[in-house]
């Protein structure tokens, strides 16, 4: 389908100043209602994961109440200026857990068991067995924006080599991560570079054809896994020949982003999760992807949490302080505030007669609960955004029984438009979403 | 501990997980002694890892790269993955995202466009032209591309570390043509043949295929070109350097054993080795942490770079003085060495100076060698508190390769029945009562109290809570106290040896050993350790052993249950085979596969054709091969170009540049006068004697006019450079210039009546026609009489047609006529030339020089 051009112009400071977004071409190619482009074409819908390593406090997790219009609790309550936006479903579990880290993450993100490297050593080096949810989101969306996806980091602990589960959040499949991006001035150079010479596109075309030849010859006499391999490898350059043949028309940038370097030797938590909370607004607003994942802290990540008063990272904490575990209340509350602010920063885009909160359905987790004990119970799950009206926003759902987390992410789909029938698989096959969270 | 105790209290949850319940799978997971773990499974053949591709590191792309074209790239590559270890084995598992493959292509592309910025710098790398000078005439099509094939030849020869194969280099000069056909821009054709040799998984990747092993159907030997690339990428992080790509381009040479040891013998000796080495040291002591290791500000003021670079530069230090010598590798765990830059000799409580004078630390200190220095202690502590568990972890895991299950999940994991006022020790020592902890934990916690004496930066502690520190340890029944003994007592322990095999195969081979060679490599460590462990000898013994030399084929197909031990056909190019369903792998195909064709009358390919398609890059041009012969194919022309070199090997320097093509910007043009304004070349008497001065600077020419061609992008301009066998240079006096036209004058030296003034001049020397003045002064002017030029009628209705403004009205002599009267010249089968030198109403006259194939 012909999309219009969009060339819009984005005003404002970065990192906290309302955006004032001038938008008089935008306008023009609308419909009288605002609601949709001028040849019919629907606004955009968006799928985004949003994930926080070492899990929550759960007594200070659940809401006390159930149903819409629930009072947050004490780890939500960041979120109360946005509760029609965060719905929250408690109550689910992992299906498939036998470890601590790596169960949850892909439970949560893939619906079934990890994938085990090799067998010389422990369970601690996995993979994920499949792709991503956020990658299923993108088959959906596949051709719609210049970007198939995009992923970004916030917090600086990598992750342990404890296999591609513990250092990355999207995948493509076993050991294919998609890496997330943690400097703002790539990811700016990256979206909003200038525009190419068409001349010399010409030029890129056929390097990448030809490259695209040997490796079809080259698979041939290769072993199935390195021919897996090498399928991602053209599918990449697949991406990257259609974007070059594409006429999206990049966005007017604004300067150059500078990235937030320590302070006294301290990490500048809240600034770097601003600068990359701006950067992929701007990317939304200029539909240069419809899937995103922003990992703001990885897997068991020891990410030290100075704000809070922490005195070690936060995957120690969590083991080590005592109960009643104040610091790590405290971090997880903390989270939540960037959260907070992440998802202000959509809903303070506009977009049509709404904003780029109103088109959106992240899902936003951990990869356990608690992490003091590394439970995979009373999984920690938010689905914000309101899904271009499908998603109910402001309900508490409570699972009764036990249900698995598969629910979960099957729902976040579905709030986003991606209708898939079934998600996961073994023990995390789910059909049915949870229909109180969807209009 | 009674499972009523663990009971949290508040908040009931459905589902709580029974302690008791789960009793019974907990000790079942960390339930091994000390000395095996989940170790090695018996495998009766011993079968080494699979073939296959080989990302190169973000270091190895750089070192090719610089090794190819002599660039040095700083810009982004796709990040390196640590998987079991290193990151060389993370690039024999991970695939090429979306994310890599834009960062892959920008660099390719930012490396071409360095390597052929303008033709004249393609030109000199090539020693051939592909692409014609600004301003000069167009290149022979079968000229430049013989050029350019025998470029990427040689180009692609270097780049995929093996010789191209029939029909890649038919299909890279594809590239060339395609962006001819649409662009017309040659230069950027050759850029994207350089991006696509880059762009390639035979750069990106090491491919190993392999060929087959003589009797084994189930496994294959490196190529010999492979064998050079693997070795040269394990000793020196590059790729194989002139030596090594002679012996690999000699089929078999590095198939016998004594020319391979020689060979690693002599990497080992380089430079390169000792980097890539010390590379092997860090991502085993996982050094690159350091910066990212937080310690409490307040309590640690010191920690900071210039702190954690000092820790890193001792640590390396210690491992090449315990590794680059004659010495045994395992004095790096008992020290000796002197090391500790001042900071941290500061840190250590030394004054600097007298204390650290030319011999070891001081024994008294109790550090002794890499595991009671800074790096050790600061990458395995907290933010305010040591880690003795991280310490022991490192210890059992990274340089004994034992193994620890993580907790199963529900597992309570704090220390909460002890209060935060005791000592760490006596918390962690929690560990090793509580039966559902102690099964994993007591193979860590007794290694790492043993550094209790230094805290979390590496300082010396001596109470923590005020209870002086006991550092007594303890490693598999071996009692010692401090981090010394600790050392000593690593260093003796038999699980040492093997373990470094281990390690040394993941970095040098980039890739897990798998269970076939676990057997291998423990029986290959174990010799070490019962002997001299020098890591020269070590790694040797790896890189020859067959566990590095050959791979087991690759696995085909999955097969089911129902079909394991049948056997079905096979077929190759080759012939016909049977293949059999073993462990869910259709594998050990007996067809014969088809080999890489080389020059020697055979068909190894069985295709049918003997010796096709081989084409390699020569002295004189292209040579390909008939019948086991190398023949010459294609002559390629070397230009000699002024550069003070014997470009085209005729013993001759510089020789026969009578007429070149020279590009020059406007900052160029303003050096060489500083009144030249470059928009105003044609008519500024000063721009004249800026081009004339340029090109006698060249030492190839004389004087030179300009200009003649213009690039609009790069904001280059040419200008024609002659030598005195085409220029002729005449001082002439003004009274003389005058009279030939009365409007050339000392004050009005350039301009149509100038021009007409020197033509005449010339012509009344017997010179023909000329052009100038070039310089001047209150005498008389400097000319340039053409003998040799041919001069021609012709209008400005007809020069119109070439540059629109040069119309005789709009302009009649001016930038855009002098891109005019070129391309007239050109046009009539010239190099170039000049005017007007007459000019009268629509009438103009041209001087043109050179003629095409000069």
């Amino acid at each position: 389908m012909k999309r219009p051009s969009r060339r819009q112009v984005l005003r404002g400071l970065l990192r906290g100043a309302a955006v004032g977004v001038a938008l008089p071409t935008f306008e023009h190619l609308l419909n009288s209602r605002g609601t949709a482009y001028a040849d019919e074409t629907a606004l955009p819908d968006r799928f985004g994961l949003w994930f926080w390593g070492n899990g929550v406090r759960p007594e200070h997790w659940v809401p006390s109440t159930t149903g819409a219009g629930f009072s947050p609790s004490a780890e939500l309550a960041p979120l109360g200026g946005l509760l029609d936006y965060v719905s929250v479903a408690t109550g689910f579990e992992v299906k498939t857990a036998t470890h601590p880290h790596h169960s949850g993450m892909a439970a949560i993100l893939t619906g079934q068991k990890y994938y085990q490297l090799g067998t010389t050593r422990d369970t601690i080096v996995s993979t994920m067995a499949r792709q991503t949810v956020d990658q299923d989101a993108a088959d959906w969306f596949s051709g719609l924006s210049p970007f198939r996806s995009l992923e970004l980091g916030v917090t600086r602990f990598h992750g342990t080599d404890e296999g591609t589960t513990f250092q990355h959040l999207s995948h493509n499949g076993p050991n294919n991560p998609n890496p997330s991006e943690y400097d703002p001035v790539t990811v700016y150079r990256r979206l909003f570079a200038a525009p190419s010479d068409p001349v010399r596109n010409l030029a890129r075309q056929s390097v990448l054809d030809a490259v695209n030849g040997q490796i079809g010859r080259l698979s041939g006499q290769l072993g199935a896994a390195d021919r897996a391999r090498l399928e991602q490898h053209t599918e990449s350059i697949r991406a990257l020949e259609l974007r070059l043949a594409s006429s999206y028309a990049a966005c007017e940038p604004f300067d150059e982003p500078v990235a937030a370097a320590d302070v006294d030797g301290l990490e500048q938590i809240e600034e770097k999760g601003a600068l990359m909370a701006d950067l992929l607004a701007y990317a939304l607003a200029c539909d240069l992807t419809r899937v995103f994942s922003v990992e703001w802290s990885t897997a068991g990540s020891g990410v030290y949490v100075w704000q809070v008063g922490a005195t070690d990272g936060l995957h120690s904490t969590c083991h080590n302080e005592s109960m009643p575990q104040d610091v790590v209340h405290a971090a997880t509350t903390f989270t939540m505030e960037q959260l907070a602010y992440f998802l202000g920063r959509l809903r303070d885009t506009p977009e049509g007669d709404g904003n780029l909160l109103d088109r959106s359905a992240i899902l936003c987790t951990s990869e356990l609960s608690d992490g003091h004990i590394h439970s995979n119970q009373e999984y920690p799950f938010l689905l914000c955004g309101k899904g271009s009206g499908r998603l109910r926003g402001g309900v508490h759902h409570r699972s009764g029984s036990l249900e698995s987390v598969s629910r979960l992410s099957l729902t976040a789909l579905h709030g986003a438009g991606v209708e898939l029938a079934s998600w996961g698989a073994d023990e995390g096959y789910e059909t049915a979403p949870i229909t109180e969270l969807l209009a | 501990m009674a499972p009523s105790q663990r009971r949290r209290p508040g908040v009931e949850f459905p589902g709580e997980v029974s302690l008791r319940a789960l009793l019974p799978t907990l000790l079942l997971a960390c339930q091994f002694s000390g000395d095996a773990g989940p170790g090695p499974q018996p495998v009766a053949d011993g079968a080494p890892p699979p073939a296959g591709l080989h990302r190169l590191t973000a270091d190895q792309y750089r070192a090719a790269v610089n090794d190819l074209l002599g660039l040095s790239f700083e810009g982004d590559l796709p990040i390196d993955y640590v998987v079991y270890g290193y990151a060389a084995v993370g690039g024999s598992e991970l695939s090429i995202a979306p994310l890599d493959l834009e960062q892959y292509e920008t660099a390719a592309w930012t490396l071409a466009e360095a390597a052929f910025p303008t033709a004249e710098a393609a030109e000199a790398r090539l020693g051939c032209a592909v692409a014609a000078p600004l301003g000069a005439p167009d290149l022979d099509a079968d000229a430049a591309e013989a050029c350019l094939l025998r470029y990427l030849l040689g180009a692609g020869r270097t780049a995929w570390r093996r010789p191209l194969q029939d029909p890649e280099s038919a299909e890279l000069l594809g590239v060339y043509r395609a962006v001819q056909n649409s662009t017309n821009q040659p230069l950027l054709g050759l850029q994207a043949t350089l991006a696509a040799l880059l762009l390639s998984p035979h750069f990106l990747f090491r491919v190993e295929l392999g060929e087959p092993l003589p009797g084994e159907p189930d496994r294959r030997r490196l190529t010999d070109h492979e064998r050079a690339a693997r070795l040269a990428f394990a000793l020196t992080g590059g790729p194989p350097d002139a030596v090594l790509s002679a012996l690999a381009d000699q089929p078999g040479a590095l198939q016998d054993p004594d020319t391979l040891r020689a060979e690693v013998a002599r990497a080992w000796a380089t430079p390169a080795a000792r980097v890539a080495w010390l590379g092997f040291f860090d991502e085993t002591f996982e050094l690159s942490e350091l910066p990212a290791k937080t310690k409490d500000p307040a309590l640690f003021p010191q920690w900071g770079p210039a702190l954690q670079a000092a820790m890193a530069e001792e640590a390396r230090c210690l491992f090449a003085d315990a590794g680059f010598g004659d010495g045994d590798l395992r004095s790096l765990f008992t020290g000796g060495a002197t090391c500790t830059p001042p900071v941290l000799a500061q840190l250590y409580g030394l004054s600097t100076g007298a204390d650290r004078g030319p011999g070891p630390l001081d024994p008294a200190l109790g550090r002794g060698g890499i595991l009671g220095r800074g790096a050790f202690l600061a990458l395995h502590g907290n933010v305010t508190l040591t880690s003795p568990t991280h310490r022991g972890k490192f210890i059992r895991t990274r340089l004994l390769c034992g193994s620890i299950p993580a907790p199963p999940p529900g597992v309570m994991t704090d220390l909460e029945s002890i209060s935060e006022d005791a000592p760490l020790r006596e918390r962690l020592e929690q560990h090793m009562e509580d039966p559902t902890c102690n099964g994993c934990h007591q193979l860590m916690d007794p290694i790492g109290f043993a550094f209790e004496g230094f805290n979390t930066v590496g300082a010396v502690q001596v109470t923590d809570q005020g209870v002086p520190i006991d550092a007594s340890a303890e490693l598999d029944g071996v009692a010692v106290l401090g981090a010394a003994e600790m050392g000593a007592a690593v260093a003796a322990h038999p699980d040492l040896g093997p373990c470094f095999a281990r390690n040394l195969y993941r970095f040098a081979a980039g890739q897990h050993e798998g269970v076939g060679q676990s057997a291998a490599l423990d029986t290959l460590g174990e010799g070490w350790g019962a002997g001299e462990m020098v890591l020269r000898d070590m790694v040797a013994d790896v890189v020859s052993s067959e566990g590095f030399l050959t791979m087991s084929a690759p696995l085909g197909d999955t097969c089911t249950e129902e079909e394991a031990g049948q056997s079905r056909p096979c077929e190759t190019a080759c012939g016909a085979g049977e293949e059999r369903c073993e462990d869910l792998r259709w594998r050990g195909c007996d067809a014969p596969p088809p080999g890489v064709e080389a020059c020697d009358g055979l068909d190894q390919d069985c295709d049918g054709l003997v010796d096709e398609g081989l084409l390699r890059a020569s002295e004189g041009g292209v040579e390909s091969c008939t019948n086991g012969v190398w023949q010459p194919t294609l002559d390629v022309e070397f230009f000699e170009t002024c550069n003070g070199e014997d470009d085209d090997s005729d013993s001759l320097i510089d020789e026969e540049l009578s007429l070149t093509f020279v590009a020059l910007n406007a900052a160029e043009l303003i050096a060489a006068h500083g009144d030249c304004d470059p928009a105003r070349t044609a008519t500024s008497g000063a721009c004249r004697a800026a081009v004339h001065r340029h090109c006698a600077g060249t030492g190839c020419a004389s004087t030179g006019f300009g200009m003649v061609a213009e690039d609009l992008t790069t904001g280059e301009a040419a200008a024609v450079c002659l030598d005195p066998s085409l220029a002729s240079e005449q001082w002439i006096a003004w009274s003389t210039l005058t009279a030939a036209h009365p409007g050339c004058t000392l004050s009005s030296p350039a301009g149509p009546d100038c021009n007409a003034a020197v033509s005449r001049t010339c012509s009344g020397l017997g010179l023909g026609t000329g052009y100038g003045p070039v310089e001047y002064s209150g005498d008389g002017a400097l000319v340039e009489c053409t003998p040799t030029a041919t001069v021609y009628a012709t209008t400005y209705s007809v020069l119109a047609t070439m540059q629109s403004t040069c119309d005789g009205s709009a302009e009649r002599m001016g930038p855009r006529c002098d891109l005019a009267f070129h391309d007239y010249c050109q046009q009539a089968g010239h190099l170039s030339g000049y005017g007007p030198l007459e000019n009268s109403g629509d009438a103009a006259y041209a001087a043109c020089i050179g003629a095409v194939g000069d």
